[in-house]
């Protein structure tokens, strides 16, 4: 279906080549979808012609002038019927007349054509002009969108695009790879005629990445070290040391352990056990599909298999949610509405049986409680849950919208699996989701962590990928997908790829030149700017600590970190049970991270200057009282204070008697400015 | 050859038609300056069989019949051009725009609320690119952007527009 809309909009724009033409008429004449939705355009194109020239007064002389006649209608307004009908009416009556005076057959001597607004051009019958067409890959959606159930089923569905065949692994080169993506996205501003804002700073780029790889802002040690570097290639070296350091995995697992079950921590699974799992898959880069599989078709007792928290959290509400929630985290798909509903654009939404022969994977699965008896109540209480398979098979009953009751077996990519109890349902799901030639997998992957460093995804919403929802970079999209998954998946070669992209390295701030870059009006992100990302509430947490403890020693540090953040965070955020198992947050530069911001215990401890602080240890330095701002602006916010700031501390310096106090003051005005609170 | 049985009552019914006359010709073929001819003789037509047209029954498929045959007639006459649709398009094409075109003036006044919510330049690009005498080409260099990019808009645009409008017609 996607390869129909660059067809279509050759045809209205004149542009349709005699290949394209037949290829369109294939898609019509054999996919009912197609020629429903070919229909429908046409007749919206139809219809912005008809208006414009109806309310074209200039249209309506001329095409009475180019046919010769009288004009019929006075050369203002219309849309107002009235007056055309009394014009046409007294022309019936005249063709009336003259007609019946002349002898049938009549041969219309008199142009009766009622005045018809042009439309706009024709198709050239020239050579058509030579406009690219972007028939180019276009990531084909696998999921095949099969008819009502009423309607007899297509003999075959048209593959719009040629089936991806298994990739013959082939060798891919990361210095190659990464000029591709900076081709193909100068391809993109040169299109749009924007020019890219220039390379960020060291200072701006130095926190960027700090906080997109390790979770954190660099500390004023690292800050020195790195704007004192001069040598050429610094920045490799920066990612090389993050993603070797712990901090890495532990940032990545933190984002997928909330992304796969939410922040609210009173969910009865062991989220820290999840965690653990996905830090481990990090650390040791695990292919993938590998983690997505065992995610999955994890069974076992969840204080033990760590991968089993992600569906012990979901199997609520006859695994809807979880369905829900597999297809949109690791196939970004929204499948959830179609449980009910139908997609309102039918030929780009999954339908409900689809939904339902997902969620028919999951239907094996069960919780079990485990139970110890707890001398101390009394009672037998539940220590743990497992997760668990029946041996149930059989189909799914669901009532489709006219209350007809349906069934649903097993089926996944136009695959389907034995809907036996014998057959393992979830473990033949992960298998199919993650076989070589599964694109969506591998995309859905390119574009969440595309969107995780850039702020937007190459398709937004990120969740939201398919026919309907545009590329902002069809061709990069193609790219790196395939480059996933001829490299097997490979998680940190993808995230190395995109931090030393061009686009990455670009300052934050617009210029003149790329002001038609904004995404935030509806247009298409063109990334020729970083985009401002606010700091997610874990960022902020480790950020402040790294900003204001002084004492931080090795990776122990952050474990011990863990609990203190968790308890932070918890004040925050709620679960919310519905279909989808949502988070409901207060978080998020509201009232409340306000008033914990400036009042909270955190900050206060930081800024008491105790021993173990930043400010404490800044304080005694040697230096005068310039020295001693800069290094709490480079602890706070990576880089050197600007000398409005200079000039704005300065009395409060003078006004104080006390040693730590007013730079205690200075050091919370900068953990609170909303500069800290941004990653630009 | 007399004129129509009832005038009051024709002439409201072929003004009507007039518009989706129009999208039913363009739906088969595709080119709207042919569409526009032929709605021209399809309507000369229709104003000679005037007095066949029966009261009562639909004046939209009767004209709809007759603007058909017109669209073979033209296909006949233009043999030689190479980009034309099929007969089976045509036949196949037919029935689903007849069957559509049941909510057409829901449809247009959806797309007048639905051009109202587009972003001010989009709304001036549809404008600009539907104005009458303009070619898609002549919109690049007027507003002098690369044609490409365009091009790109006008269709993301347009998509815009038709999910915009299927989502007003869904919710009723």
């Amino acid at each position: 279906m996607q390869s129909l809309f660059p067809l279509l909009d050759a045809l209205c724009d004149g542009s349709l080549t005699a290949d394209q033409l037949a290829q369109l008429e294939k898609l019509v004449l054999e996919d009912p979808q197609a020629r429903q939705l070919y229909v429908e355009y046409m007749h919206l194109h139809g219809t912005l012609a008809w208006d414009a020239s109806l309310t074209d007064p200039a249209t309506l002389v001329s095409i009475a002038e180019r046919s010769g006649e009288q004009p019929l209608v006075p050369t203002t307004r219309p849309r107002s019927y009235a007056r055309w009908v009394a014009v046409v009416v007294s022309m019936a009556a005249a063709l009336a007349l003259i007609v019946t005076s002349m002898n049938p057959p009549a041969k219309p001597g008199v142009a009766v054509a009622p005045v018809v607004p042009t439309g706009p051009e024709p198709i050239a019958e020239v050579a058509p002009p030579a406009v690219v067409v972007d028939n180019g890959p276009i990531p084909t959606l696998k999921l095949d969108r099969p008819l009502e159930p009423q309607k007899p089923a297509p003999a075959a569905v048209v593959a719009v695009s040629p089936e991806p065949k298994p990739l013959a692994p082939t060798a891919i080169n990361d210095a190659e790879l990464v000029r591709q993506i900076d081709s193909l996205m100068e391809k993109v501003w040169v299109d749009a005629g924007v020019t890219p804002s220039p390379v960020a700073e060291d200072s701006e780029w130095l926190r960027r990445v700090y906080l997109d790889l390790a979770g954190h802002i660099p500390d004023s040690d690292a800050v020195n070290r790195f704007l004192a570097d001069t040598r050429a290639d610094k920045r490799k070296h920066v990612i090389n040391e993050l993603i070797a350091l712990p901090d890495y995995s532990r940032n990545l697992a933190t984002i997928w352990t909330n992304l796969l079950v939410g922040r609210a921590s009173t969910r009865p699974i062991n989220r820290d056990l999840l965690a653990k799992f996905l830090r481990e898959q990090f650390r040791h880069n695990r292919p993938w599909t590998e983690t997505v599989a065992r995610l999955v078709s994890a069974e076992g007792d969840g204080n033990e298999v760590g991968e089993a928290n992600f569906l012990l959290a979901h199997l609520n509400n006859e695994a809807v949610p979880a369905t829900a929630v597999t297809a949109r985290i690791f196939l970004c798909q929204q499948v959830q509405c179609t449980q009910c509903h139908k997609h309102p654009d039918p030929q780009h939404g999954g339908s409900m049986a689809q939904f339902w022969e997902l969620n028919s994977f999951f239907q094996q699965a069960d919780i079990v409680e485990n139970r110890k008896y707890n001398p101390a109540t009394g009672h037998n209480e539940v220590v743990s849950r497992s997760l668990v398979d029946r041996e149930v098979g059989g189909p799914t009953y669901y009532e489709d919208l006219n209350g007809v009751m349906r069934v649903a077996y097993p089926k996944f990519a136009g695959q389907e699996v034995s809907p036996e109890g014998t057959t393992k349902r979830r473990q033949e799901l992960a298998r199919l989701m993650t076989s070589q030639d599964q694109r969506e997998v591998a995309a859905a992957l390119v574009n969440r962590t595309w969107a995780y460093f850039f702020g937007l995804g190459l398709v937004n919403p990120i969740d939201d990928m398919g026919p309907h929802s545009p590329s902002a970079n069809p061709e990069l999209l193609e790219a790196l997908t395939k480059a996933v998954i001829a490299t097997n998946f490979n998680v940190e070669r993808l995230n190395r790829w995109i931090v030393s992209s061009r686009a990455y390295h670009l300052s934050s701030t617009q210029t003149a030149k790329n002001e038609a870059d904004q995404p935030v009006d509806g247009e298409l992100p063109l990334f020729s700017r970083m985009y401002i990302k606010p700091l997610s509430a874990e960022q902020l947490f480790d950020s402040l600590l790294v900003a204001t403890a002084a004492d931080r020693a090795g990776a122990s540090y952050w474990e011990q970190v863990d609990d203190q953040r968790r308890e932070w965070l918890s004040q925050f955020y709620q679960i919310l049970e519905n279909e989808e198992n949502g988070d409901a947050s207060t978080f998020g530069g509201t009232f409340s991270q306000t008033l914990m911001m400036m009042n909270g215990d955190l900050v206060r401890s930081a800024i008491s200057d105790a021993p173990g602080t930043v400010l404490h240890k800044i304080v005694r330095t040697s230096g005068d009282e310039q020295d001693r701002i800069r290094h709490l602006c480079r602890a706070a916010l990576g880089r050197d204070p600007k000398p409005k700031e200079l000039a704005a501390f300065q009395p409060v310096l003078r006004h104080s008697n006390a040693t730590a106090e007013p730079y205690g003051d200075i050091f919370w005005a900068y953990l609170n400015s909303s500069e800290f609170a941004i990653n630009h | 050859m007399a004129g129509p049985q009832d005038p009051t009552t024709f002439v409201p019914l072929f003004t009507k038609a007039q518009r989706p006359l129009f999208l039913f010709i363009l739906g088969l073929t595709g080119n709207p300056q042919a569409a526009e001819e032929i709605l021209a003789s399809t309507n000369l037509v229709i104003w000679s069989k005037a007095d066949q047209f029966e009261q009562g029954t639909s004046f939209f498929a009767w004209a709809c019949q007759i603007a058909r045959y017109e669209v073979l007639q033209h296909r006949q006459r233009h043999r030689r051009d190479k980009l034309k649709f099929s007969e089976e398009f045509i036949d196949t094409v037919s029935e689903e725009s007849i069957s559509r075109l049941d909510d057409a003036d829901l449809r247009s006044q959806a797309l007048e609320l639905c051009l109202q919510k587009l972003p001010t330049k989009d709304r001036e690009l549809i404008r600009e690119r539907y104005r009458p005498g303009n070619t898609g080409k002549d919109v690049a260099s007027n507003l002098g952007r690369p044609q490409n990019a365009v091009y790109q808009s006008l269709g993301r645009i347009r998509r815009v527009l038709l999910e915009c409008i299927q989502r007003r017609i869904a919710e009723g």
